[in-house]
């Protein structure tokens, strides 16, 4: 890649760098596997910035290439989740503000999360993310009707999880 | 009330907590891949290292020993079956050596130092094989010429008693040797020369960093 490009490549992952993050915090659950999927997922969207041609947004081609890097190195290591970790995990209850069941209740929720599978992960990433089902059904490269259906699914699943 | 609507509201604010990479820290990672490139030599260098000993164990046995001693070469080639694994054993070491120091090393500088050193590993790797074809073959010629009662027909007897091998037969042996030599050499330079390429233009892309900085 010539130095131009790259340097504008940088730049703007540097810019976006939180979209990154956050899937880190979603599919890992130490510090280390946090930075080790960071560098992984920029090597991924540096190899593949020359094909990204500018037609979407970056952050639209950003969610794409790192939610596929993350969900083939999470069925690659087949990480078993584990789920009495999550106390001391990355996710840090945000706001200082909340009472101690908001809190705890924050947790489970995210502790359920982390039990889901790959796939249903990203969907969940992106709807907290606030993306239209549209651009859903974009990233993940199913049908819009199929997106809304699995988030369906996927919040019932929520629901037992946390009624268990 | 949906949990996930719930959630989202925590979500946001979250940001604010998210670590941040450095412009630095970005242009390392992009060029991290030299250290899976070395993870590669080094596969490839124990790949070579099990080929070959399966090749030699294959070749070991009683017939074989037997035309190795009527050739006067079952000691050459003792002592050249354990310099060979002696020196493929040393490179091994020093692609693992040169693969883990680049594996920990945050600096581009030393990066670069250290492709610079993979390449001169691997170059003197192929030279001293090439080497060894060429020494090799011609011991095994002198020594056939010597002892192998398949090439006394071949000899042509002077009229003052004296026998010397025509100069058609050294000519044929000397190609021989010299295209053998070249597929050696173009199975070094398949099986090493991608590699070498691409730490190569990793190089420039980081030379032309540290010219911008």
């Amino acid at each position: 890649m010539d130095p131009q490009l790259e340097k504008q490549f940088v730049t703007q992952l540097e810019a976006n760098q939180n979209i990154v993050h956050k899937i880190c915090r979603l599919y890992t659950h130490d510090r280390e596997s946090h930075n080790d999927l960071f560098q992984e997922i920029t090597i991924q969207l540096f190899k593949a910035y020359p094909k990204f041609r500018g037609d979407a947004k970056f952050s639209t081609w950003m969610y794409r290439v790192a939610l596929n890097t993350a969900i083939t190195l999470y069925r690659k290591k087949k990480r078993s989740i584990p789920t009495t970790d999550y106390d001391n995990v990355m996710f840090k209850i945000a706001s200082t503000e909340y009472d101690n069941t908001v809190e705890e209740q924050l947790k489970l929720m995210y502790a359920a999360i982390r039990q889901l599978n790959d796939i249903d992960k990203a969907l969940v990433f992106l709807y907290l993310e606030d993306k239209p089902y549209s651009e859903i059904s974009e990233t993940l490269g199913i049908s819009e009707v199929n997106a809304r259906v699995k988030m369906n699914r996927v919040k019932s699943k929520l629901k037992d999880l946390l009624n268990v | 009330m949906d949990e996930l609507e719930f959630l989202k509201q925590d979500w946001k604010r979250q940001e604010a907590d998210l670590p941040v990479v450095s412009t630095d820290s970005i242009y390392e990672m992009t060029h991290k891949r030299s250290s899976s490139l070395m993870k590669w030599l080094l596969y490839v260098s124990i790949f070579e290292f099990v080929f070959w000993t399966f090749l030699n164990v294959l070749g070991i046995n009683a017939e074989q020993i037997d035309k190795f001693k009527e050739l006067h070469l079952l000691e050459f080639d003792i002592v050249l079956t354990i310099i060979q694994y002696a020196v493929l054993g040393f490179f091994i070491y020093c692609f693992y050596k040169t693969y883990k120091e680049v594996e920990t090393t945050s600096s581009t500088r030393k990066l670069m130092k250290n492709i610079l050193r993979v390449r001169k590993i691997v170059n003197a790797y192929v030279i001293y094989n090439l080497a060894m074809v060429i020494l090799v073959s011609i011991v095994v010629f002198v020594a056939s010429a010597a002892y192998d009662p398949k090439f006394d027909s071949l000899y042509v007897i002077d009229p003052d008693g004296s026998k010397h091998l025509p100069l058609s037969i050294i000519a044929t042996f000397t190609g021989f040797i010299l295209i053998f030599t070249l597929v050696i050499w173009l199975f070094y330079k398949l099986l090493y020369g991608i590699l070498l390429k691409r730490l190569k233009d990793n190089y420039k892309k980081l030379s032309k960093l540290e010219m911008e900085e």
